[in-house]
């Protein structure tokens, strides 16, 4: 039986099996909204991570969707402005549901949204196995080396 | 009427025909855009073939002439390298297809507000003058003068009527400058051109406004066309750097906004002009409080001195199409705001028909 992950003592810690978990990893902490949890799965409605050092978003915003590979669909940029302070990032919004994730430089945001019949958009949900959600916690942290330290 | 005029005109209602029959076609796939010349639209269309006899040597068919049972039947015919057929380009005017896109989406006549009227100065030869250029003399008037002097003067013999106008019965028409009312129409043009605009997009937005074009300078006698882009901030450009330009930046609608109402401020008041502004995204603006911003404007300063707003959002692949049902929860009381959303190519004739179906 392999050892408990950070994030499993997390989620196992939970009261109610719901709320906001924290977790630290290198340069970054990541939060969790938690819907449910059981032995082997997680329902969430977002995920973001707060980093300690900014980061290029525009190298981010390049290397992201190549890099998160545990949302079951890929992410593109949608628009890139750091004047405006950062870059938003979409999947492909099949059948009327997208995740979205906005890029600033000191922290990075993912959350699902549904868009209903009269085209209003609302905050969704999503279910995934733990193995995916810890997959997708340092994906989302992981390496974020900027240009510039790419070229030492 | 001559026998060549009956027969242009028939061949004009013919080509009429087949531009109303193809008209949802043309507008889907573009094929008119950068044909349009100043008074003429240059149209292709498939040559009309009239069926006839042709005589030739009886050749044999199938199951005849010579061969034994079992042979092969012979090559048959074999894809052709020469050209097909050519397509016919004929022009149509401006007017002409203006007409026909109104008939055919039922589209109203615009009505012009009553005091938006530009004034435009024209010549007309009303009046007479002693004095002016011998290219403008009235000469009815001079030998009438002439004559009258000559009657005057004892001199006028009516068994030899020979009058010779002297320097003083000279008459020339002079003319004088009227000013009458024009109805003119500014048009202002605002696209999103933020990463999220593909060429797609912009082809369509393009087909859009051509038809928009087409449909207003048929019901205005001077239209004016402005055009801005925005990403987050907002620029003037011509019309070719208009379709042309992409950037990848963030989204901020209200910088064109307020540009177009900086323009219009300046250089259009509305008691002379007809205002248009037609707004192209994607529906993918930066922030909700942008959006409140666009409302805001669009409520207190662009929408009360337009005849009517339009925005038309064209779907993008990884648009969320948000502001249209911001647009829509923020202004379903006010007619002036006219929303049309163009999911394709083939929705470009539905979408001017809500853009332009309601005759203001």
């Amino acid at each position: 039986m392999k050892d408990p992950t950070p994030l499993d003592s997390a989620l196992d810690a939970l009261p109610d099996n719901s709320g906001t978990i924290e977790i630290d990893q290198a340069g970054a902490t990541t939060e969790v909204d938690v819907v449910d949890v059981d032995r082997l799965g997680v329902r969430l409605k977002g995920v973001r991570v707060r980093r300690t050092r900014a980061i290029d978003v525009e190298h981010e915003a390049a290397t992201l969707p190549d890099r998160l590979r545990a949302l079951p669909g890929r992410v593109e940029p949608v628009e890139i402005d750091p004047s405006l302070g950062g870059a938003r990032l979409r999947t492909r919004p099949d059948r009327r549901e997208y995740f979205e994730i906005d890029v600033e430089p000191d922290r990075t945001d993912i959350r699902r949204t549904r868009i209903d019949a009269e085209g209003t958009r609302h905050a969704s949900d999503w279910a995934m196995t733990r193995d995916q959600l810890d997959r997708l916690l340092g994906e989302a942290a992981g390496p974020v080396d900027g240009p510039d330290e790419d070229q030492e | 009427m001559l026998s060549i005029d009956r027969d242009l005109g028939r061949f004009r209602d013919i080509v009429k025909g087949r531009v109303r029959k193809d008209l949802r076609r043309y507008m889907s796939s573009g094929e008119l855009v950068g044909r349009k010349g100043k008074e003429m639209v240059s149209i292709p269309l498939p040559q009309i073939g009239i069926p006839r006899l042709r005589y030739g040597d009886n050749k044999q068919g199938v199951g005849q002439g010579e061969g034994d049972q079992g042979d092969g039947a012979g090559e048959g015919p074999r894809a052709g390298d020469a050209p097909g057929d050519h397509m016919l380009e004929v022009e149509i005017s401006v007017d002409e297809l203006a007409e026909i896109l109104g008939e055919e989406l039922e589209l109203p006549r615009i009505e012009p507000k009553g005091e938006r009227e530009a004034s435009a100065d024209k010549a007309r030869y009303t009046g007479i003058n002693t004095v002016g250029p011998e290219s403008l003399r009235h000469n009815k008037r001079t030998f009438k003068q002439a004559l009258k002097r000559s009657i005057a003067s004892g001199t006028y013999d009516p068994r030899r009527p020979i009058i010779v106008p002297i320097k003083e019965d000279k008459r020339y028409r002079t003319f004088e400058v009227d000013t009458e009312p024009r109805s003119a129409a500014v048009v202002v043009y605002m696209m999103d051109v933020s990463g999220s605009m593909g060429k797609e997009q912009k082809e369509i937005v393009r087909s859009e406004a051509f038809w928009i074009d087409t449909w207003l300078k048929h019901n205005y006698d001077d239209v004016d066309t402005r055009f801005i882009i925005h990403d987050a901030t907002a620029r003037e450009v011509d019309r070719e750097t208009f379709f042309r330009t992409r950037e990848s930046g963030g989204t901020l609608i209200s910088s064109a906004y307020k540009l177009c109402l900086e323009i219009l401020e300046h250089e259009y008041p509305p008691e002379e002009w007809n205002i248009y502004p037609f707004h192209f995204s994607d529906g993918d603006n930066w922030s909700q409080s942008d959006t409140r911003t666009c409302v805001e404007l669009l409520r207190n300063k662009l929408v009360p001195i337009s005849n009517q707003f339009s925005y038309a959002q064209v779907d993008s692949q990884y648009g969320s199409g948000q502001f249209i049902k911001d647009l829509d929860e923020a202004f379903s009381d006010l007619d002036e705001v006219c929303l049309s959303r163009i999911p394709n190519r083939e929705a470009i004739m539905d979408s001017i028909k809500e853009l332009l179906g309601q005759g203001r």
